[in-house]
C-alpha cells in the first residue's frame, strides 16, 4: 500500500474519531444506519408487521456473534406467524436463539414433561399425499401422522413413503424411500418419563446405469427416558437416554448390535449477572459388522462424545463477558478386507479400521457497552482439530465497535485470524504444512445532512497471507502468495418526497494477487476497479412504480511483471423495472436489462495516459414480464414471457467480427392452489407449463455455423393433500 | 446521559490508543515483496494458440530453469476461486499399465499444476546430453471456440532428441501422443486448462525403450 493510501485510511479513522469525540447534541440524533436498507422488504401480505426488523436483526447478530439477516428473521416471523416482539419474548424465556424458537416449540409439543402437555387428552390422525412432477422426474409422497394421548400416556407415529422416478437417456431410475418412527411414552412423575421408540427406515433404488440394485434397511428399537431436575431456583437440568437394538443392512455393510445415546443439558442463573449453559452427550454402538460380499464379521465400536457450553457475565451492565466453548471426540470403526497371508497361513478376514476425529474450540468476548449505538466488542478465539486430513490449529481476534455522536455514526471492525495446517502425505497428496493469516479492517461513517440527504463513507482493507513448507520429498505444496484488498466507497441518498428516492455511489477498489516465488510471479495481477452507481425509484401513480439501477464499472488488470498482458474490462449495465398493481388482484412487473461489456488490452502510453485495444465485446439484453392474477381466494395464475438476446464480437487482425449470437424466447404459465377442503382437508399445490426456444450461431473464420433450434416444452408441478380424521 | 459522559473518555482513550498502535507499528496490511520473474531467456508469447504451443516447444528445448518456468506458465493456474485450474487426464491404458508396476504408488488424476511442475525435469532426464525439438501437428477438426474464450484444440505432439546438432536429421523420437486440450483466453493470454492425453497407436501403450506418451512421463515424474 502506498504511503498516500495508508495516510488516507488513517485520516479517515482519525476524522471519524474526532467527530464522535467533539460533536455535541448526541441525544437529539436519530440513527441513520438503516437509511440505505431495502425498504421494499417491508411490503407484507400476511398481516404481520416488520417494524424494527433491521434494527432487531442487527442487534441479534451482534448478540450471537454471527449473521442473522433481516431476510432470515422475516422468514421466521412468517413461518411461525409470530410477531417480532413475541418471537423475542419467547427467545428470552426459552433461553434459545431467535432462529431456534420455532424448532424448540415443535419439539416441545410432544414432550410429556413440558408444561403445555394437555391433561384432557387428544387424538388425531393426519394423512398427507404430495405429487410433484418435474421435467424428467416425478415424486410421490404418502404419509400419515397418528397421535393418541390419554392421561400420562402419549402414543404417536409418523410414517412416510416416497417414490421417485427419474427418466434419463439410459432408462428409468426408481427409488423408494420409507421412514417410520413410533414412540410410546408414559410420564411416571412430574419430572420423569419412560417409553420406547421404534425407528424403521430403508430404501430401494434401481438405476439402469448400475449393475445391481441398491437397497438398505435399518431398524432401531430403543428404550427412552427423559428426566428433568430443578435443584434449586435458577439451577435446572434435563437428562435424556435412548438405548436399544440396531440392525443395518445395505450393499456395503451388515451391522447388528446395541446402540445408545445419553445427553443432558443444564442451566445455572444468578440474577441478571450470571448464566451458564452446559450441554453434554455421548452416543455410539457396539456391533458386529460385516460385508455382504464376505463371510464373517468383526466387532466394531463407534463412539462420539461432545460438550458445549456458554457463560454470560454481566450482560446488562456496561462491561460484560461472553465465553463459549465446545469439544468433540469421535471414533468410527468400519470393516476392511484383509487378504489371506500364504506365509503365515492366516486366511482372508475382516479387520476394523478406526478413524479418529477430534476438535475443540473456544471464544471469549468482552463487551464494553453504553447502549445499542455506543459499544465495543473484543473477541479472541482458539481452536484445534485433527482428522485423517491432518491437524489444524487456529487462533484469532476481532474487534467491533459502533459509536453514534450527534448526527455522526461510525461503525468499525477489524480482526486477525491465523490457521496452521499440518497435512500428512497420503494418496499422492499433502505432505506439507501451511499457514494462512487473514487480517481485515473496515470503517463506515454515516451522517444525515438534512431530512432528505444522507451521506456514507466506507473504507476497507484486508490482507491474506498463505505460506507452505514441504515436509515430504515428493510433495508439491501450493504457491506461497499474498492477497491484498482495499476499497473506498462514497454514497449519498436523496429522498425529496415519498414518491421519489435516488442514490448515487462511487467505489474505488484494488485487489492484488501476489505470488512470491519467481516461477509464478509473472501471473501476479493488480486489479484496480472503479464503479459508479445511480439508483432511483419513482412512484408515477398510485400502484405504478418505476425504478432503475445504472452502473458503470471498469476493471484494470495490471500485470506488474508482464505489462504487455495488461487488460481492461468495462461493464455498462442498466436495469429498469416497472411495477404496476392494476387492481388488488392483478399486478404486472416488467423488467428490462441491458448490458454491454467491452474488453481488450490496455496499453500505457509514454505520456502516462492509456489506451484500450478492443479485443471482444458482449452485448446482452433481457426483457421479462411477470403477470400475476389472484383469481379467487386460494387460486392464483401467473404468466412469465421473456426474451434474451446475446451478441459477442471479437477482433481478428484489427477487424471486429461476430463470434457468437444467441437468442432465447421463453414463456411459462403457472397456477397456484391453496384452499381448504371442508373442515378437515387442505389442498396445496401448483402446476406450470414452460415453453422455450433457443438458437445460437457461432462464427468460424467469419462464417456462421448455426446450431439447430432447441425447443423445450414441459410441465412441472406439485399437488399436496392433507386430511385430518 | 451521565453514564455516557462517564464512558466517553474511556472510548476516546481506547480509540486514540488504537490509532497510536496502528501508526507506530509496521503496517500490518503490507504484503510481501515478490521475487522478480525468472523467465528471461525464453521468448514467452501466449497471445495465440500457436504462439503458446511454440513457447512450450522453446521452453522444453531450452532445458533450463527459465525454460521450466516458461513451460509451467503455459498452464492455467487458479489464483482465485473464479479462475480455471489446469487439469490433465491420463490415457487409461497407460495408467493401468503403469499402476501394475508402480509398487503401490498412486496415479493422481486429475493431474494438477502442482503435479505438472515435475514434468519438465522428467522430460529433461530422458536424454540429458541431447538437444530437444518438440513438434505440434494439428489433427482432427480445426481449433474451435466451444464457449466464449474457450477453445478446443487437438494436437499430436512429438519430442525428438538430437544427439548431434550438426546432423539434425539423425533425431530420435522419445515422446509422442495425442493431446485433446481446452485452452482459455483471459485478456490477451491463452493458457491450457484441460489436457486429455491419448497414446500414439503407432507405438502402443508400453513400448520397450520408448517413445512414451505424456501420461507415462507425468506418472514417472512423481
Amino acid at each position: 500500500m502506498s504511503s498516500f493510501h495508508r495516510l488516507a485510511f488513517l485520516s479517515l479513522a482519525l476524522v471519524a474519531g474526532l467527530g464522535f469525540i467533539g460533536l455535541p447534541d448526541w441525544s437529539a440524533a436519530q440513527t441513520s444506519h438503516f437509511a440505505f436498507a431495502d425498504t421494499t422488504l417491508l411490503r407484507d401480505t400476511l398481516d404481520l408487521h416488520f417494524t424494527g426488523l433491521f434494527e432487531v436483526s442487527d442487534s441479534l447478530a451482534r448478540e450471537y456473534g454471527r449473521e442473522l439477516s433481516p431476510d432470515s428473521l422475516r422468514a421466521h416471523v412468517i413461518r411461525y406467524r409470530l410477531p417480532i416482539r413475541r418471537l423475542l419474548a419467547l427467545s428470552d424465556s426459552m433461553h434459545v436463539p431467535v432462529d431456534s424458537v420455532g424448532i424448540y416449540i415443535d419439539r416441545e409439543r410432544f414432550n410429556p414433561l413440558s408444561a403445555s402437555f394437555e391433561a384432557a387428552g387428544q387424538t388425531s390422525f393426519k394423512y398427507r399425499s404430495n405429487y410433484t412432477i418435474g421435467q424428467t422426474t416425478t415424486s410421490w409422497l404418502n404419509g400419515a401422522d397418528f397421535l393418541l394421548q390419554r392421561g400420562t400416556m402419549i402414543l404417536r407415529n409418523g410414517t412416510d413413503v416416497t417414490i421417485d422416478r427419474t427418466n434419463a437417456t439410459n432408462g428409468l431410475s426408481l427409488r423408494q424411500t420409507r421412514n417410520s418412527r413410533s414412540e410410546a411414552t408414559w410420564r411416571l412423575s412430574k419430572n420423569v418419563s419412560m417409553g420406547g421408540v421404534a425407528t424403521l427406515s430403508g430404501y430401494d433404488a434401481s438405476d439402469p446405469g448400475n449393475v445391481g440394485n441398491e437397497s438398505e434397511t435399518k431398524s432401531e428399537f430403543q428404550f427412552s427416558s427423559r428426566s428433568r431436575q430443578q435443584m434449586r431456583r435458577g439451577v435446572n437440568s434435563d437428562i435424556n437416554l435412548l438405548t436399544g437394538y440396531l440392525d443395518l443392512k445395505n450393499s456395503s455393510t451388515l451391522k447388528r448390535g446395541v446402540s445408545g445415546d445419553l445427553n443432558g443439558h443444564s442451566r445455572i442463573e444468578r440474577g441478571d449477572w450470571f448464566s451458564h449453559d452446559f450441554t453434554a452427550g455421548v452416543n455410539g454402538n457396539v456391533s458386529s459388522t460385516g460385508k455382504p460380499t464376505f463371510v464373517g464379521s468383526v466387532g466394531t465400536h463407534d463412539l462420539s462424545g461432545n460438550i458445549r457450553g456458554g457463560l454470560q457475565l454481566y450482560q446488562a451492565t456496561p462491561v460484560g463477558l461472553n465465553l463459549n466453548y465446545s469439544a468433540r471426540h469421535t471414533v468410527v470403526e468400519s470393516p476392511i478386507e484383509v487378504n489371506a497371508d500364504t506365509l503365515t497361513g492366516i486366511p482372508a478376514h475382516l479387520e476394523a479400521q478406526r478413524i479418529l476425529t477430534t476438535d475443540a474450540s473456544t471464544d471469549a468476548t468482552v463487551r464494553l457497552r453504553v447502549d445499542n449505538n455506543r459499544y465495543l466488542n473484543l473477541t479472541g478465539n482458539l481452536g484445534t482439530s485433527s482428522s485423517l486430513q491432518g491437524q489444524l490449529n487456529q487462533k484469532g481476534w476481532k474487534a467491533q465497535a459502533r459509536w453514534v455522536s450527534g448526527l455522526w455514526q461510525l461503525d468499525a471492525d477489524g480482526g486477525d485470524n491465523i490457521r496452521l495446517n499440518d497435512r500428512p502425505r497420503q494418496n499422492g497428496a499433502g505432505g506439507y504444512n501451511d499457514r494462512q493469516e487473514d487480517r481485515s479492517a473496515s470503517a463506515t461513517l454515516e451522517r444525515p445532512f438534512s431530512r432528505r440527504l444522507t451521506g456514507r463513507l466506507k473504507g476497507e482493507i484486508g490482507l491474506s497471507q498463505y505460506r507452505s513448507t514441504a515436509t515430504a520429498d515428493s510433495a508439491q505444496p501450493p504457491t506461497p502468495r499474498d492477497n491484498y484488498t482495499q476499497l473506498y466507497r462514497i454514497e449519498a441518498q436523496y429522498v425529496p418526497g415519498e414518491s421519489f428516492t435516488t442514490n448515487v455511489a462511487l467505489e474505488v477498489s484494488l485487489r492484488r494477487n501476489i505470488n512470491l516465488p519467481s516461477t509464478s510471479t509473472s501471473n501476479n495481477t493488480d486489479t484496480r476497479s472503479y464503479r459508479a452507481e445511480w439508483r432511483w425509484s419513482y412512484r408515477l401513480l398510485r400502484g405504478l412504480t418505476a425504478s432503475q439501477v445504472n452502473t458503470i464499472q471498469s476493471d484494470y488488470d495490471f500485470f506488474p511483471f508482464a505489462p504487455e498482458r495488461n487488460d481492461l474490462s468495462i461493464d455498462y449495465s442498466a436495469v429498469t423495472d416497472l411495477n404496476a398493481i392494476v387492481t388488488p388482484r392483478l399486478s404486472i412487473d416488467l423488467q428490462h436489462n441491458a448490458r454491454q461489456q467491452p474488453h481488450g488490452d490496455w496499453r500505457v502510453l509514454p505520456d502516462g495516459t492509456g489506451v484500450l485495444l478492443p479485443s471482444d465485446e458482449n452485448l446482452n439484453y433481457t426483457l421479462r414480464a411477470t403477470v400475476s392474477w389472484a383469481v379467487a381466494h386460494g387460486l392464483s395464475l401467473s404468466l412469465v414471457p421473456e426474451y434474451l438476446a446475446s451478441d459477442r464480437t471479437g477482433t481478428s487482425n484489427g477487424v471486429a467480427a461476430p463470434t457468437r449470437t444467441s437468442r432465447h424466447l421463453g414463456m411459462s404459465g403457472r397456477a397456484n392452489l391453496d384452499f381448504p377442503l371442508g373442515h378437515r382437508g387442505h389442498l396445496l399445490g401448483d402446476i406450470s407449463r414452460t415453453f422455450t426456444d433457443d438458437r445460437s450461431t457461432t462464427y468460424l473464420n467469419g462464417l456462421p455455423q448455426p446450431s439447430p433450434l432447441a425447443q423445450r416444452d414441459f410441465w412441472t408441478g406439485s399437488l399436496g393433500l392433507t386430511w385430518d380424521l | 446521559m451521565d453514564r455516557f459522559r462517564r464512558g466517553r473518555p474511556l472510548f476516546a482513550a481506547l480509540f486514540a490508543g488504537l490509532l497510536l498502535l496502528l501508526s507506530g507499528c509496521n503496517n500490518p496490511f503490507k504484503p510481501a515483496d515478490p521475487e522478480p520473474p525468472s523467465g528471461a531467456g525464453v521468448d514467452e508469447n501466449f497471445s495465440s494458440i500457436d504462439d503458446l504451443l511454440n513457447t512450450m516447444s522453446a521452453a522444453i528445448q531450452a532445458r533450463s530453469t527459465n525454460g521450466a518456468n516458461a513451460y509451467i506458465r503455459a498452464f492455467a493456474e487458479s489464483l482465485t476461486t473464479t479462475d480455471r485450474a489446469f487439469r490433465a487426464y491420463h490415457d487409461q491404458d497407460v495408467k493401468a499399465t503403469w499402476l501394475r508396476t508402480s509398487n503401490g504408488q498412486p496415479a493422481p488424476e486429475p493431474w494438477l499444476i502442482g503435479n505438472e511442475r515435475g514434468v519438465y525435469s522428467e522430460l529433461s532426464r530422458q536424454r540429458p546430453n541431447d538437444a530437444y525439438a518438440l513438434n505440434w501437428t494439428v489433427y482432427g477438426a480445426a481449433d474451435y471456440e466451444v464457449a466464449p474464450d474457450v477453445w478446443a484444440v487437438g494436437r499430436k505432439y512429438q519430442l525428438y532428441a538430437i544427439p548431434d546438432p550438426q546432423n539434425p536429421d539423425q533425431q530420435v523420437l522419445i515422446v509422442t501422443g495425442f493431446a485433446d486440450m481446452l485452452l482459455q483466453k483471459v485478456g490477451s493470454r491463452f493458457s491450457i486448462f484441460e489436457w486429455r492425453d491419448r497414446v500414439d497407436p503407432d507405438y502402443g501403450v508400453n513400448p520397450s525403450g520408448g517413445p512414451y506418451s505424456f501420461t507415462r512421463i507425468r506418472l514417472d515424474s512423481q
